[in-house]
């Protein structure tokens, strides 16, 4: 039922939380393909295909970017910010998967067009629901916007 | 005046008369100048016509005849056959031309008179010795001289008569002549013309008295006029006299007047100069008075500008202050952020890694280790909790507050109905006063509702017949409205009061009753920052009262 082929861009900077996502996703059998980003810089490079990411296939583009907000080098805010203003990344779906509950971070995130803000609870089986109910929706649920407009 | 105006007039009449005597006599004389050159000129031309006629004789008649032998004579008997001697013929002119005119009578004399003339030729009187002497000396002038004859007055013009180089030769052989050495440039004669002037003394005698006539006229002229302009001066003096008697009248009449006004000018001028001290005397007073004020107002300005520099000060330490909160309020911010996110990972490590352990070594576990792993996950989460509520408590601080009209009523009827709906299976009795408004920042008031609701619900779980009641009071002697709280829960002791709000003060167990303890610390920050107090009277077992006040004025002094 799941297309293996679409991709989950994961932007976490702490290795437990990668660690806990990538269980939750499994735990909830979530075998989509994903890539993650260990700051902001590496997330640009995979989405735009540069930096240690040139010359890979830039027509797959993943489906959902889990986006995690206090990255080193850049932010997850400044993430969102290029992604939203470049005509390639402009459509797709982001969201915001943090710690934190400022209204702040909130607003900024929303103002700049993520598509969702979710904040990770601490306890983990809140987590991993959190996980199943974000696959289902945007993976499953979620018609993304065609590619012809996607890249234009 | 009159005296001077006269005597200039009759002053004037004898210089004018002088004048007329001298000029009159002036006339006269030139008249007589007059007379006597015309005569002169006169005589002049008479003699030249005489001598040219005679040279002209002489070298076209006399010296062409010589040749042919033809005598000359000098008796006017002979002509019939001789021509008259130059000299004859001269003195034949001058009778027949003073036979002619009018008296004017020619004579030629000499010492050598020709025998025929001897009684007439020589020299008769005096004069015509005179002008041979003179004449004799000066060849080349005239002699002459007015003189009476006969009653009337005659010019006598004597010239002489120069021997001629034609005339020598004839005078020095003519058988008659009285002398025979003759030499060229000697006087041979005298030629005398007697000339009346009386003809001229008559014409222009004419003119005199004519003259005279028209002086006299003139002098007559100018007395007539005179004597009109002195009767017309006089008169016109006499009415200047009345006028001015008449001006001297209205003038003394003036004087009097102005000396009264004079007088009534110096008394007020006396009375002004008067006034005028007084004023100075005021004006200096004044003066005085405001240099007074004046360093009065230098005081206050002085004291004012102190009082502005330390206000300056205050500013500026104001504004440094300000600036110092505003940077370490950034700094709490910086710090919960940092808390919100950075804490709460570990935990869910934590918690995540507990889980893990408990799903994938689940068997490996007996059930003392599954319990103590999951106390690790509850009391992480827990720990999450205490971060949330201090977060919250953290943003109520700095939060703003924007007053508006609350019904607080309707509020904890909503509240109520929540808590109803997360404990479907309680029974509690709520009593919400009605009408109850107050002027708060909606949201932080519902915080204060809440909480004070919650814990009123939450403290009295335990009973059957719970009660909760909101309502409100006003204290008779001012305006302050408190509402109130109230439960029949399980109450607290009144010794620990101080401490019910305290961040994180508990009264009861957490097994007892759960939370986080931060509640009334929340209430009390709101409340506070609403101009308002809050206070509680409580007794264990029976229950708790939570009164709070809002400012009055709804609290505007906080709004930011």
């Amino acid at each position: 039922m799941r297309d293996k082929e679409k991709v989950i861009l994961l932007v976490e900077d702490h290795p437990d939380d990668e660690e806990l996502t990538m269980r939750a996703l499994a735990k909830n059998n979530i075998i989509n393909e994903v890539v993650v980003a260990r700051d902001g810089v590496q997330a640009l490079e995979y989405l735009f295909g540069t930096g240690a990411y040139a010359g890979r296939d830039m027509t797959k583009m993943p489906e959902i970017v889990l986006l995690d907000l206090k990255l080193p080098k850049v932010d997850g805010l400044e993430v969102l910010r290029r992604l939203r203003a470049d005509d390639r990344t402009k459509f797709l779906p982001v969201v915001i998967l943090t710690s934190s509950k400022e209204e702040q971070d909130i607003i900024k995130s929303y103002q700049l067009g993520a598509n969702s803000y979710v904040r990770k609870p601490v306890d983990f089986q809140e987590f991993t629901k959190a996980v199943q109910q974000l696959g289902l929706y945007w993976l499953i649920l979620n018609e993304p916007a065609p590619e012809k407009y996607a890249s234009r | 005046m009159h005296r001077l105006h006269e005597r200039i007039v009759l002053v004037l009449s004898i210089l004018f008369g002088i004048c007329l005597v001298i000029m009159a006599v002036h006339v006269t004389q030139i008249q007589s100048l007059l007379v006597k050159a015309v005569a002169f000129a006169a005589a002049d031309v008479y003699m030249r016509a005489l001598t040219e006629f005679r040279t002209l004789y002489t070298s076209e008649v006399v010296q062409r005849l010589q040749p042919i032998h033809v005598s000359m004579s000098q008796n006017d008997q002979h002509y019939v056959s001789a021509i008259p001697l130059p000299a004859t013929l001269t003195r034949m002119l001058g009778q027949r031309m003073a036979a002619r005119h009018r008296g004017e009578t020619t004579r030629l004399y000499s010492p050598y008179p020709f025998p025929l003339h001897n009684g007439t030729g020589g020299l008769q009187d005096q004069f015509e010795q005179e002008a041979w002497a003179y004449l004799n000396a000066h060849p080349d002038r005239v002699f002459y001289r007015f003189e009476e004859r006969d009653g009337q007055q005659v010019l006598r013009y004597a010239t002489p008569d120069i021997m001629r180089e034609e005339c020598v030769h004839c005078h020095n052989t003519h058988p008659e002549s009285p002398k025979r050495d003759w030499q060229v440039g000697q006087v041979r004669g005298i030629l005398e013309v007697r000339y009346p002037v009386r003809r001229w003394e008559a014409l222009s005698g004419t003119t005199l008295w004519n003259t005279y006539g028209l002086m006299g006229i003139m002098a007559v002229l100018w007395l007539g006029g005179l004597g009109l302009v002195v009767t017309k001066l006089r008169r016109t003096a006499q009415e200047l006299e009345h006028k001015v008697e008449q001006r001297t009248a209205a003038l003394k009449f003036a004087n009097g007047q102005l000396e009264e006004e004079i007088r009534i000018r110096r008394e007020a001028e006396a009375a002004l100069r008067e006034a005028r001290d007084q004023l100075e005397q005021r004006v200096s007073e004044r003066t005085a008075a405001l240099a007074e004020a004046n360093e009065e107002l230098k005081r206050e300005i002085a004291e004012r500008r102190r009082a502005e520099e330390s206000v300056r000060k205050l500013n500026d330490d104001l504004l440094r202050r300000t600036a110092q909160l505003e940077a370490s309020n950034k700094e709490l911010e910086a710090f919960s952020y940092s808390v919100s996110h950075d804490l709460r990972a570990p935990l869910r490590g934590i918690d995540g890694f507990s889980q893990a352990v408990l799903e994938d070594y689940h068997d490996k576990l007996d059930d003392m280790g599954r319990s103590y792993l999951q106390r690790v996950r509850a009391a992480s989460q827990r720990m999450a909790q205490l971060i949330d509520a201090m977060l919250n408590l953290a943003r109520l601080t700095r939060a703003d507050v924007s007053i508006e009209p609350v019904n607080l009523s309707e509020m904890a009827k909503v509240i109520i109905q929540d808590l109803q709906r997360t404990q479907p299976h309680r029974t509690v009795t709520c009593t919400i006063a009605e009408g109850l408004h107050a002027e708060a920042d909606p949201n932080l008031i519902r915080v204060v509702l809440e909480n004070l609701l919650g814990n009123a619900w939450k403290f009295t779980s335990e009973r059957t017949d719970a009660h909760i009641e909101f309502g409100c009071h006003k204290a008779e002697t001012s305006t302050e409205v408190c509402y109130y709280v109230r439960d029949n829960g399980a109450g607290f002791d009144m010794t620990y009061v101080h401490k019910l709000f305290g961040a994180f003060q508990r009264l009861h167990a957490f097994s007892e009753f759960p939370g986080v303890g931060i509640g009334l610390a929340t209430v009390q920050r709101i409340i506070q920052q609403h101009g308002g107090r809050v206070w509680a009277e409580g007794t264990v077992g029976e229950g708790a009262t939570f009164y709070f006040t809002l400012r009055t004025n709804g609290g505007r002094a906080h709004e930011r």
